[in-house]
């Protein structure tokens, strides 16, 4: 039975370990040098090779590596403070960037180290040191490096030891080697060199630096003091024996104390000084296999220490939370008296001893202790699972007189679960059955009634009895439930669900329900509300409840929970929880002590919980980092980015990406837990579980920004803190506003030509008729006023033979010219302005009408603001000059109506005349090629004529759209008929 | 580099926006009567402009957050900026033309741009103002937002495609324009020739932009943000100011037409 955390009952420990990795894999478990860098990644070293660890993925260097790898096997590992990897490999030293992912051979603190090799290296507040196989140690900085000054290497390293024989601290830096002892003074800048005796120097095996000294480990002696002078055996020892001979004593500086963990648990501070004061004395909580499993190497990190064991990877930091590990196996209820522990469980009790011994308490029967009531300091009722009660008299088992009434025999059982006290002479006794009274003085059992006679609770296992201000209440298989006035009422759940309650306890007007399924259910006031998994509960079993001032702390099923002002606070393995499974009724509170045992499947763990509320207010730092990050590209080509340059806050990606992933570290996750979720915008409103790869994945990229928010929500504090990186696609060239530009450009111009080559036809066509227009009314016009003006000097001559042809000439070329002078002014573009038509039919009527003396009306209304149509205009007034060409030649009118209508799209001209006088008498019409050319004339605009007889008028009528869609397709359809 | 970028665009359109509002003052004062209907409208259009870039430079930087009342006023007046383009175009080559019968089918966008302004008119001050803080933080905001009937971006797909048809038409309008038979100068044409050109070449760069918001609408805060697209569309806006300003002061479309109509 392992013993060690048993004293620390009483005792702070401020380390604890953790395995970090069980290997590199299932197979290979050993692990020769390891070292966490600047971000919070592992690096080790195993079978010569090199591996990165994100807390995530054990990844080989040769895989993240893109080039050739230009070592064969790693000897020695180490990281400066700036990031950069020094490898001892065995053909020399190689220094590789993690900022660029380089090797550094060039850059000036790397300069002729490359090939050699180097004999150590050490680490102080960052100032880093190395120490080479030519002689020689130099300070690295960041940017060079400066030799400090040379030793004696003829002999070579000889023994390497697992501890240090280079190490430095503010003051100066020590070397110990081929049986000297070099000391360089950092302030004064001056190497001193010792002989060290060889009986000191055969089996030395670690430096520790002193103020004003160096204390030196000799696994055969002990450690020596050196002063500066002499080498001096110091009086400090271990305890036990050979603590100092072999690595299962384990010791380091830190600051101005020196920290010792020996065997079986025990830890002491010193000062660091010449000294050796002893500051602090107490017990870790080291398990000490680990210095047993053949420790390789030991390196610093910040605050924590990386163990290379050939069995794993072991880390030790400071513990934010002691919990203390008392492992007795699954544990139920815990009762203190005469100062000493006795736990409870299946079999023997387990007694822990005041000095922090844990034996089996054998002289007690074996059976199952389920819980403990005290009674008084050194009484207390034992519940036992299959033999209802027992006593704990002053350390002793006492078997309880029990007499059960006959008539409740076959109702009595003795699976017994929980006991309350009920008044002074009675207890209450949760069982398989019910609760049952148990008189003390006479050890009679008899059952709980209402007042119909059942007992209370009957049929259901009762699990909690709280007997508290004269009110009994009780939780079991069914429900939680009130006994009052002798009647048994359900509280919780109200509706007729079974629900497994396992514990409840009281806090003023809240009852909380630790259920089995459905997290913690708080009771106030007669509202009930529910703690699950979905608002931060560990889990939603929960077996054990614990009112401290309000604050609760529960054991679920998958670790603890601390409920303070409606914040929840979870522990688990990670925080140090030696396991996370607890059970039903292991609780004790050792008031005196300010110690909270709770006991679960492996033992009982022991906290002050004063303190670990404090723990749960404190800042929490682990952050996210990005350890890759991977871009697939159009061409199939994946790229692959690990330097950190290229991991940065702001990341660009290559135009022609279209997926990328990061990868997540998580680091220092072994040290406390946390959940990780992300979201990434635009493309999410909110956050999202971090998968269990810790991978983000986004394909099919439009160009433009995105911004990759992780939030980091540490188990058990109340702080979340959120880190943002930015990733830029550029765009490709379809995707700029350029494109988009040249793309409108091209739909305009498409647009412009077509409506061009439109207008271009109109415009010729205009240009066409107003030359036409123009080379009648100048040419052919002036040509026929000529032979007019001939034809008429002839006749006032009267000269010539042939009047009458003269005559008739004179009057064709007037005719001839008033003809041209009407095509002229239909054709000419210039004359389709609004009103045109009206005063050139005024006009036209006037002149072919006025002659006949016949009374000529004009109805003319114009209710369109555009201007005609050339072709319409121009037809319609070719088919008005028709029209009184018919009346002058088949009437003689007295009277001529002439209406031209323009509105509601449609232009209308209708003629009317009285006085026919050829073919009119017969109400017959004959069609002539006069009217079939009207019509022609018609159909081409896509109007239509008509003619009538009305009151003896005769009626012809024009009807034309306006319009020019109504135009063109009554046109096509005219013609089409 | 970035940050020199954005401070440039801003600089620009707040230049442009004072030499537009200059010029248009500057027409405003010498309107005459021949010319009047032509300028107003070159006005209205250059205002309406003027106004879309002072709100989204206000966005821009954020300065919007404190004029809660400025912002989303616009709209209806986008929608002006082609048609009065256009007629400004029509009265100034073909003076004698006139609005058609149905003009006010042209102002059918506008009337339904005052509609669909007025829920964030009427909505409460700490409401605006929250809207604008989301607005300034994330520039999608102003297109995704509730205050509105109908879908925000259905108002830039309407505005910049009625903007483009005008456009063709006033191009076309300058086409079948003949010189050789019109009453006016020839320099009122080239007038109006210059106007199309500074006026199609600024839209072509907004609807761009606004393409590239459509067809990428997932990054649309990112665009309508990315300092290499807005820098474009400030210059091009500049420029178009600055013929707005230099025409008013040295060259108005008053000048021309009165020496030429009475010569």
């Amino acid at each position: 039975m392992f013993v060690c955390g048993l004293g620390s009952c009483f005792a702070k420990s401020p380390y604890r370990q953790v395995r970090v990795l069980d290997g590199i894999d299932k197979e290979h478990s050993m692990f020769s040098r390891a070292a966490k860098d600047p971000a919070g990644m592992i690096w080790a070293v195993a079978g010569g090779e090199l591996f990165r660890y994100d807390g995530v993925h054990v990844l080989s260097f040769a895989k993240l590596y893109p080039g050739r790898l230009p070592f064969d096997e790693i000897q020695d590992l180490t990281i400066d403070p700036w990031g950069r990897l020094w490898l001892n490999t065995r053909n020399g030293l190689l220094i590789f960037d993690l900022a660029t992912w380089q090797f550094c051979d060039e850059q000036p603190y790397a300069q002729r180290l490359h090939q050699h090799k180097a004999i150590g290296f050490a680490e102080v507040k960052g100032d880093f040191f190395m120490a080479t196989d030519r002689g020689e140690v130099f300070q690295i900085t960041a940017t060079g490096k400066e030799f400090l000054f040379s030793f004696d290497y003829t002999k070579g390293l000889g023994r390497t030891p697992v501890g240090r024989l280079f190490v430095a601290d503010e003051e100066g830096v020590w070397l110990a080697i081929n049986g000297r002892l070099y000391h360089y003074d950092r302030k004064r800048e001056k190497r001193r060199l010792c002989a060290i005796p060889s009986r000191i120097f055969d089996k030395l095996e670690d430096l520790l630096p002193l103020k004003g000294g160096l204390l030196l480990r000799n696994y055969r002696d002990g450690y020596y003091i050196y002063d500066g002078r002499h080498f001096v055996l110091s009086r400090f020892r271990s305890t036990n024996e050979n603590d100092f001979t072999n690595w299962n004593h384990w010791a380091f500086a830190e600051g101005d104390r020196l920290r010792f963990f020996h065997q079986k648990g025990r830890y002491s501070e010193h000062t660091r000084d010449l000294s050796l004061t002893k500051m602090n004395e107490g017990d870790h909580r080291l398990a000490e296999e680990i210095l047993y499993k053949r420790l390789n190497n030991w390196q610093r990190s910040g605050d924590e220490w990386l163990l290379s064991t050939d069995q794993g990877l072991y880390a030790v930091f400071p513990a934010e939370v002691s919990f203390d590990f008392i492992e007795c196996g699954s544990a139920r209820g815990m009762v203190k008296q005469q100062g000493q522990y006795f736990i409870g469980g299946y079999g023997h009790l387990h007694l822990l001893s005041p000095a922090g011994g844990l034996r089996a308490f054998i002289e007690a029967p074996e059976k199952n202790y389920y819980a403990f009531f005290s009674l008084a300091p050194d009484t207390a009722i034992a519940v036992i699972e299959g033999e209802f009660l027992g006593y704990l008299q002053h350390g002793r088992y006492v078997p309880a007189p029990i007499t059960v009434d006959l008539k409740y025999r076959d109702q009595f059982s003795t699976m017994a679960y929980c006991a309350s006290r009920f008044d002074k002479e009675t207890m209450l006794v949760g069982t398989a059955n019910g609760i049952w009274k148990y008189t003390l003085r006479s050890g009679r059992v008899t059952p709980l009634l209402d007042r119909d006679g059942r007992i209370a609770g009957e049929g259901m296992r009762v699990l909690s009895i709280r007997y508290e201000n004269g009110l009994l209440s009780f939780s079991g298989e069914d429900g939680y439930f009130v006994y009052r006035q002798m009647r048994v009422e359900k509280l919780y759940p109200l509706d007729h669900a079974h629900l497994a309650i396992y514990d409840h306890v009281c806090d003023q007007s809240k009852v909380y329900l630790a259920t089995k399924g459905r997290g913690l259910v708080v009771l106030d006031k007669g509202t009930a509300s529910v703690f699950r998994v979905e608002q931060g509960l560990s889990s939603n079993i929960v077996y054990q409840l614990f009112n401290y001032n309000g604050t609760i702390f529960a054991g679920t099923h998958r670790g603890l929970s601390v409920i303070t002002q409606n914040k929840i606070y979870n522990y688990h393995i990670a925080d140090g929880l030696p396991f996370e499974e607890f059970n039903h009724k292991a609780l004790y509170h050792d008031d005196a002590k300010g110690k909270l045992f709770m006991g679960g499947t492996q033992g009982y763990v022991a906290f002050d919980p004063q303190e670990l509320l404090q723990v749960a207010e404190r800042d929490f730092a682990a952050t996210p980092t990005v350890s890759s990050m991977h871009i697939g590209m159009r061409t199939n080509l994946f790229q692959h980015n690990y330097a950190w340059l290229q991991l940065r806050d702001t990341m660009e990606l290559p135009r022609d990406a279209v997926m990328f992933t990061l990868d997540f570290a998580r680091v220092n996750h072994y040290r406390q837990g946390y959940a990780m979720h992300y979201k990434i915008e635009p493309l999410m409103d909110g956050y999202q579980e971090m998968p269990v790869s810790n991978q983000i994945n986004l394909s099919g990229m439009t160009a433009g920004e995105y911004r990759i928010f992780v939030q980091v929500s540490p188990s058990n504090t109340a702080r979340t803190q959120t880190w943002s990186w930015l990733v830029k696609k550029p765009p490709v060239f379809m995707e700029t506003q350029g494109f988009y530009f040249l793309l409108l450009l091209g739909a305009g111009a498409i647009t412009t030509y077509v409506l061009f080559e439109r207008n271009r036809r109109k415009k010729n066509e205009k240009l066409l008729r107003r030359q036409i227009s123009s080379d009648l009314h100048d040419e052919v016009g002036s040509l026929l006023t000529g032979i007019s003006m001939q034809a008429d000097l002839l006749m006032l001559r009267g000269e010539a033979p042939m009047q009458e042809s003269v005559l008739s000439i004179g009057k064709f070329s007037r005719e001839a010219t008033q003809m041209m002078d009407d095509i002229v002014w239909s054709i000419d573009g210039r004359n389709n302005y609004q009103g045109s038509l009206e005063d050139r039919i005024k006009f036209l009527a006037a002149n072919m009408l006025e002659p006949l003396g016949a009374q000529i009306v004009f109805d003319v209304l114009i209710d369109y603001d555009k201007s005609l149509r050339q072709i319409v205009r121009q037809q319609v007034y070719l088919l008005f000059k028709e029209m009184l060409h018919n009346i002058c030649k088949h009437a003689q009118p007295s009277r001529i109506d002439i209406l031209l209508h323009v509105q509601h799209g449609e232009l209308r001209l209708r003629v009317s005349n009285n006085g026919l006088i050829a073919h009119a008498e017969n109400r017959k019409w004959r069609t002539g090629q006069g009217m079939a050319n009207m019509e022609a004339r018609v159909n081409q605009i896509g109007g239509t004529i008509s003619r009538w007889m009305e009151q003896e008028c005769f009626v012809i009528e024009l009807k034309v759209p306006s319009r020019r869609s109504k135009v063109r397709w009554s046109a096509l359809h005219k013609l089409d008929k | 580099m970035e940050n020199a970028l954005r401070n440039l665009a801003v600089a620009l359109a707040l230049t442009g926006v004072l030499l537009c509002l200059i010029g248009v003052a500057i027409r405003l004062l010498n309107l005459r009567q021949h010319n009047r209907k032509a300028e107003l409208l070159i006005c209205i259009a250059a205002g309406a402009l003027l106004w879309h870039a002072l709100v989204y430079v206000m966005i821009y930087t954020g300065v919007i957050r404190a004029f809660p009342n400025l912002y989303n006023k616009g709209i209806p007046f986008y929608y002006l900026i082609g048609p009065a383009t256009f007629y400004a175009t029509q009265f100034s080559l073909f003076p004698h033309s006139k609005y058609p019968k149905y003009w006010w089918l042209h102002l059918l966008p506008f009337v339904l741009g005052v509609i669909d302004v007025m829920p964030y008119a009427m909505a409460p001050l700490t409401e605006k103002q929250a809207l604008l803080d989301e607005v300034v933080q994330d520039m999608k905001m102003g297109v995704l937002h509730q205050f509105g009937y109908i879908d925000q971006k259905w108002h830039y797909i309407l505005r910049f495609f009625l903007a483009f048809v005008y456009l063709m038409a006033q191009w076309r309008l300058i086409y079948v324009h003949d010189g050789r038979f019109s009453p006016l100068a020839p320099s009122v044409k080239s007038y109006m020739v210059w106007y199309a050109c500074f006026y199609s070449l600024h839209l072509l760069m907004q609807t761009s932009l606004v393409l590239s918001l459509l067809f990428n609408q997932l990054q649309s805060s990112f665009i309508m943000r990315d300092v290499y697209q807005v820098i474009w569309v400030s210059l091009f806006y500049f420029v178009f100011s600055l013929w707005i300003f230099i025409s008013a002061l040295y060259r108005p479309l008053g000048s021309y037409a009165l020496k030429d109509v009475q010569a």
